[in-house]
């Protein structure tokens, strides 16, 4: 009589033993981004192991590792690779949004310029699965170094026959482009990124249709993060079982989390889906430089945590985070000092959201660019009166859902999370004028 | 399909809009950038409305609640703007009636709409006809919490001549932008910069001539404004009228503003069937000649000098002008005239027994039309030969590019056209190669997939038995296509004849296409239906020195270089002292097609009323009075003697019953005109000399010094002096 293997233990601490970087295994290593090097580390061997299963394989493969979005929303990938129409005589596209401009995210730019070849080849994989036949790379226009480090990578691909015609003798044929974006945070959204790739004013467009069925110049579209392509190169190479064995059990597989503020190791570091902020911050990161009273968990537009024993005990991974009242969203944590003024802080967000309004919307154009953003400037500058914090919450009710897309939304992410943690804060500057922490100097002296 | 709104239960085509199930059951939603004939945006969010929808369970019927038996409804998390939302089976709709969530939203809405509009409604010319205005005051809080400064720009940025952009009050609905996009198809005007910094510009250059006042009707703000009725009046102080433009044979629906009996704006009016929502700049800025220099009093020669006259002592000059030229006697209208001015005119002719009648603009020869508007705006063909629209018909280029754009017509509810309809998207996709252009270079060529330089009437011909690849594929296009639209113009049917119109039957009967013979003037096709022409010996226009006595009526021979006068006497029936009236014996003050009442039949052979706007036009008389006149010179009890005449007059004739026509025009079967040869070709321009808004009037906005003295010349009461004791 046998007994099934018990199901392995899923890893979730990058303490694990069993757990090895493999996004940002080769970040850092001398030439890291040519071509020789990634054949070198086993390069390609994902897009050979994609072609010998077939097109519906690996969109199998993808769904089975429980792969989901890297890019803050976390759809699940294999399902939305396979919302792509089959058969239906019309090209395909698929983008990889690499316009990383969230405040507090930082991981995709070193994929973009030390690890190029993993994206092409994550591209070409999601290219033969959705029977796309040309890709773009619409990368942030700040990311001059990744730009050109992706063009030439794309060279060096397209004179070793990894791009182009029949690649690899597999008869798929496919060609990749870069596409720099002129800075603007909107571009992130996917309908106004396409907009921007074709030439048009990123405005974001009216969904439906969905990219899927009518998306970059009306054909069928499919735009994936960074990570995620990458996450996909990995799971070609290693397997979908490699994978899922990361993670819990509705977040799977490894992530790269950004920690940024006041700690000793501030970086990008890749550990499994599950870990917890507490092994992040101080295992990894080396711990706080000083009190710490909030932790944005992913990025700005997630709502403020606060800095307790349940928020460090929180695993980071979809539902947890989600459970305790924010968002995984793109990973990128922030702590936000005790000594720092909270209203000071979310005016620093809340500039960026009004600075990236698209201006398409009017509770956006003139409810965060115009209004939202003068009611901070008026509290931080010692002009509050009772009752601006009240207008803000109500302000914020009439904001919240009424916009087109979801940057209005983002924006009120800090403000009502941080009202709601620090309300005291608030009343006792709009009351008094004086902030309960008086700013610092900002800037060491020379 | 059935939807629920405020618990009133609509059936509905599948495929409407949430709004316009809001609007067809009676509730009322405000809404900014929505509008029927553009595509939705969702830009504006004022729309919002609760949705809820039934699920379907595994079964694939609808889940019940168990209480009440009904499908239940699963009500969306937050408001949904109706303009962009699928009415779907089943679904449920609150309207801030019924909805607290809903009323809150729209208020506040409405409070970030106003948070930087510069509230300067008493001196915008939009104030009493604005959309923001009525809706701030139906929908708003009534007062604004915003406590900062408002956004400062400039507030009279001209877009072109014609349109003057106020950057403070744009709402941003874009609905100008995507006019633009989707109706004469032209990128020129996008929004620049982003957030709360964005602001409507052009490309360099300005506007594009042609149908860029439009922009002014949709704009719901006063951030768009016709610079030439800039600063002339508030909208409570113009009388409106609504009536049919008669600068072309196209016949627009136009509202008629005027105030203390003087001209000051035109706008679009509605007519889905003619111009759908749309007029040409022509037709919007070209009214000026309706107001200045007119003639209001008669002119009678009197020692070689034309000078001012009663109109009795007019037709005391008529009488002993005519004398000894018995029947010998023209009479000469402009094809603008209505049906009852062309009868009063033929009735005229039949007492005096002349055969010398006749009407310009008109071809020798008319073929018959049978294509409608409607036809061209959902033809899957269409081939356009020897016309300049842009001088001979403007609005027709619309109705082609509509047809290009996939011809969808817009939906009709019981609130009228649709308000947002989910099929038309933005920056739509053309087929341009549904569109052939034979003839000269114009403004249509950069819409068509097929283009031939040629001209004169043998391009029929050449159309028929293709001599070029280009015009093979133009014939291909029209033998392939289910309803195809074949368009004639000035430049093949100045020289129509019989055997032409044999050859354009032969070859529309081949293929299947409808025809659309663009007559010369607005109303040609009702006064050659007439048969307003001249008979065996009479002499056409071009030859009014071969009669003893002409009458002339708003026509400028002299200008055209043909002769302007009669051999014997010549009396002038016009507006304005032409070269024509200059030469004349006798000259009458007559009114423009503003001013007065009538009906005339469009290039399609829809019957449409003129109504008499307000207008002061001293002692100008119409066609009607000023033929009666004439008869009582001549001696001979007028046959018709008013409007009433006319049209009993009309209906005893061709059984026409004018006096109750349909709001939209009616549909009147093609009736044949006799030929008749004209003496000279006809050149269509639709700007004409006196049209041009005055020079000072443009550009700046700003009153000028000529000609609006009237306003100054107001009794006014001497300003006081100071007292003193000196």
């Amino acid at each position: 009589m046998t007994v099934a293997d018990p199901a392995p233990l899923a890893i979730t601490s990058g303490k694990d033993p069993r757990f090895a970087p493999s996004l940002y295994a080769h970040v850092g290593q001398d030439r890291s981004w040519t071509l020789d090097y990634f054949r070198g580390h086993g390069g390609y061997q994902g897009l050979r192991r994609a072609f010998a299963m077939g097109p519906d394989a690996v969109i199998d493969e993808v769904k089975k590792s429980g792969l989901r979005g890297r890019g803050g929303a976390g759809f699940p990938t294999g399902l939305k690779w396979s919302f792509m129409p089959l058969n239906d005589g019309k090209p395909h596209f698929i983008i990889c949004n690499a316009d990383e401009s969230e405040p507090g995210s930082f991981k995709d730019r070193y994929l973009l310029s030390e690890d190029p070849h993993q994206l092409i080849e994550g591209m070409l994989i999601g290219g033969y699965a959705m029977r796309a036949s040309v890709g773009y790379v619409y990368i942030r226009g700040e990311y001059v170094h990744a730009a050109e480090r992706m063009w030439a990578a794309i060279e060096e691909a397209r004179a070793a026959g990894l791009l182009g015609q029949n690649i690899l003798g597999s008869g798929f044929d496919f060609q990749l482009y870069v596409h720099r974006g002129a800075g603007a945070y909107i571009c992130g959204e996917e309908t106004a990124l396409m907009n921007s790739l074709e030439g048009l004013r990123a405005n974001p467009r009216l969904k439906p249709p969905f990219p899927a069925a009518a998306g970059l110049y009306g054909l069928p579209t499919t735009i994936n993060n960074v990570e995620t392509f990458c996450a996909a190169t990995q799971i070609l190479k290693y397997g979908a079982d490699w994978h899922a064995g990361m993670g819990t059990e509705k977040s799977k597989g490894m992530k790269l989390f950004q920690i940024s503020g006041p700690v000793a190791r501030p970086g990008v570091y890749e550990l499994p889906l599950g870990t917890t902020f507490r092994e992040l911050i101080y295992d990894w990161a080396g711990g706080p430089l000083e009190p710490i009273k909030a932790i944005i968990p992913g990025g700005s537009s997630c709502p403020m945590l606060r800095w307790d024993e349940a928020t460090l005990d929180t695993p980071m991974d979809y539902e947890a985070i989600a459970a305790a009242g924010s968002m995984l969203g793109t990973g990128g944590v922030t702590l936000v000092p005790q000594a720092d003024c909270i209203v000071d802080v979310t005016w620093n967000l809340v500039r960026f959201y009004a600075h990236e309004s698209c201006g398409k919307c009017t509770p956006c154009r003139e409810g965060i660019s115009g209004w939202m953003v003068n009611m901070y400037a008026k509290l931080v500058r010692g002009r509050g009166v009772p009752g601006d914090v009240e207008l803000i919450l109500d302000m914020s009710e009439n904001i919240g859902g009424r916009s087109f897309c979801a940057l209005a939304d983002a924006c009120l992410g800090p403000v009502l999370s941080s009202i709601k943690l620090f309300r005291e804060e608030y009343d006792v500057l709009a009351q008094t004028g004086q902030p309960m922490h008086p700013p610092r100097r900002r800037w060491k002296e020379a | 399909m059935k939807v629920t709104v405020d618990g009133i239960q609509v059936d509905l085509p599948a495929g409407t809009s949430a709004i316009d199930a809001v609007f067809h059951a009676g509730r009322d939603v405000p809404y900014f950038c929505a509008h029927a004939y553009l595509s939705p945006v969702g830009a504006c969010r004022m729309c919002l409305v609760e949705a809820g929808t039934p699920r379907k369970g595994k079964d694939g019927e609808f889940e019940l609640d168990e209480a009440t038996g009904q499908p239940r409804v699963f009500w969306m998390p937050k408001p949904m703007a109706s303009c962009t939302m699928q009415a779907t089976e089943g679904m449920h709709i609150r309207t801030a009636r019924t909805s607290d969530v809903v009323a809150k939203a729209q208020a506040g809405m409405m409070e970030f709409t106003l948070l930087n509009h510069p509230l300067d409604c008493p001196t915008c010319d939009k104030g009493g006809a604005c959309e923001l205005q009525d809706r701030a005051f139906e929908y708003g809080y009534g007062a604004s919490r915003y406590g900062f400064d408002r956004r400062h720009a400039d507030k009279h940025y001209a877009l072109s001549d014609f349109i003057i952009l106020d950057q403070e009050r744009c709402i941003h609905c874009k609905r100008c932008v995507r006019y633009f996009e989707e109706v004469p198809g032209q990128e020129v005007l996008d929004f620049i910069e982003r957030g709360g910094h964005t602001f409507i510009d052009t490309e360099e250059g300005g506007l594009p001539v042609g149908f860029q006042g439009n922009i002014a009707d949709i704009c719901p703000v006063g951030a768009l404004l016709d610079n030439v009725a800039r600063f002339r009046g508030r909208n409570w102080e113009y009388d409106h009228t609504p009536t049919t433009c008669t600068l072309c044979p196209v016949g627009c629906s136009i509202t008629v503003d005027a105030r203390n009996g003087r001209l000051e704006r035109v706008v679009a009016g509605e007519n889905r069937d003619v111009n759908e929502l749309w007029i040409c700049d022509a037709g919007r800025f070209g009214h000026v000649f309706a107001t200045e220099e007119r003639l209001t009093v008669p002119l009678v020669r009197v020692g070689g000098e034309l000078r001012e006259a009663t109109w009795d002592q007019a037709v005391e000059a008529m009488r002993q002008g005519f004398l000894g030229h018995g029947g010998n006697v023209g009479l000469y209208l402009n094809a603008d005239s209505t049906l009852e001015e062309g009868a009063a005119l033929v009735a005229l002719a039949e007492a005096i027994g002349t055969a010398s009648l006749d009407h310009w603009p008109r071809y020798a020869h008319t073929p018959m039309s049978t294509a409608t508007l409607t036809d061209v705006a959902t033809a899957d063909a269409v081939v356009v030969l020897g016309a300049d629209l842009g001088e001979e018909a403007p609005v027709v280029e619309l109705r082609i590019l509509e047809a290009l754009r996939g011809g969808l017509l817009p939906p009709e509810f019981a609130h009228g056209t649709a308000i947002a309809d989910l099929r038309l998207t933005e920056r739509p996709s053309r087929t341009p190669e549904k569109l052939a252009v034979i003839g000269r270079e114009s403004r249509l060529w950069g819409h068509a997939g097929i283009r031939v330089a040629a001209s004169g009437p043998d391009a029929l011909t050449r159309l028929a038995r293709p001599d070029t690849p280009e015009l093979q594929a133009a014939l291909r296009l029209l033998e392939g296509a289910g309803k195809p639209v074949l368009i004639l113009g000035a430049d093949v049917l100045n020289g129509a004849d019989a055997a032409f119109s044999a050859a354009l039957g032969s070859l529309a009967g081949r293929v299947g296409a409808k025809v659309l013979a663009l007559p010369a003037g607005a109303n040609s096709r009702g006064l050659g239906g007439l048969n307003l022409v001249p008979g065996a010996g009479g002499m056409p226009y071009a030859r009014l020195d071969g009669v003893g006595a002409a009458f002339i009526s708003r026509l400028d021979p002299a200008a055209q270089g043909l002769p302007g006068r009669a051999r014997g006497f010549t009396v002038v029936h016009d507006t304005h002292l032409t070269a024509t009236a200059g030469l004349a014996d006798v000259v009458l003050p007559a009114v423009t097609g503003y001013e007065k009442r009538g009906t005339t039949i469009n290039l399609e052979g829809r019957l449409l009323p003129l109504t008499q706007a307000p207008l002061r036009a001293g002692e100008g008389a119409d066609l009607i009075r000023a033929l009666a006149a004439v008869a009582e010179a001549l001696g001979i009890r007028p046959p018709v003697r008013g409007l009433r005449g006319a049209q009993t007059w009309l209906e005893g004739r061709y059984g026409l019953r004018l006096a109750e026509l349909p709001a939209g025009g009616l549909l009147q079967p093609p009736r044949p005109a006799q030929d008749a040869a004209t003496g000279t070709a006809h050149t269509p321009n639709l700007w004409k000399p006196r049209m041009v808004p005055h020079p000072e009037r443009r550009g700046s906005g700003v009153l000028g010094r000529e000609a609006r003295t009237e306003l100054w010349e107001l009794p006014m009461a001497p300003a006081p002096r100071p007292g003193g004791d000196d």
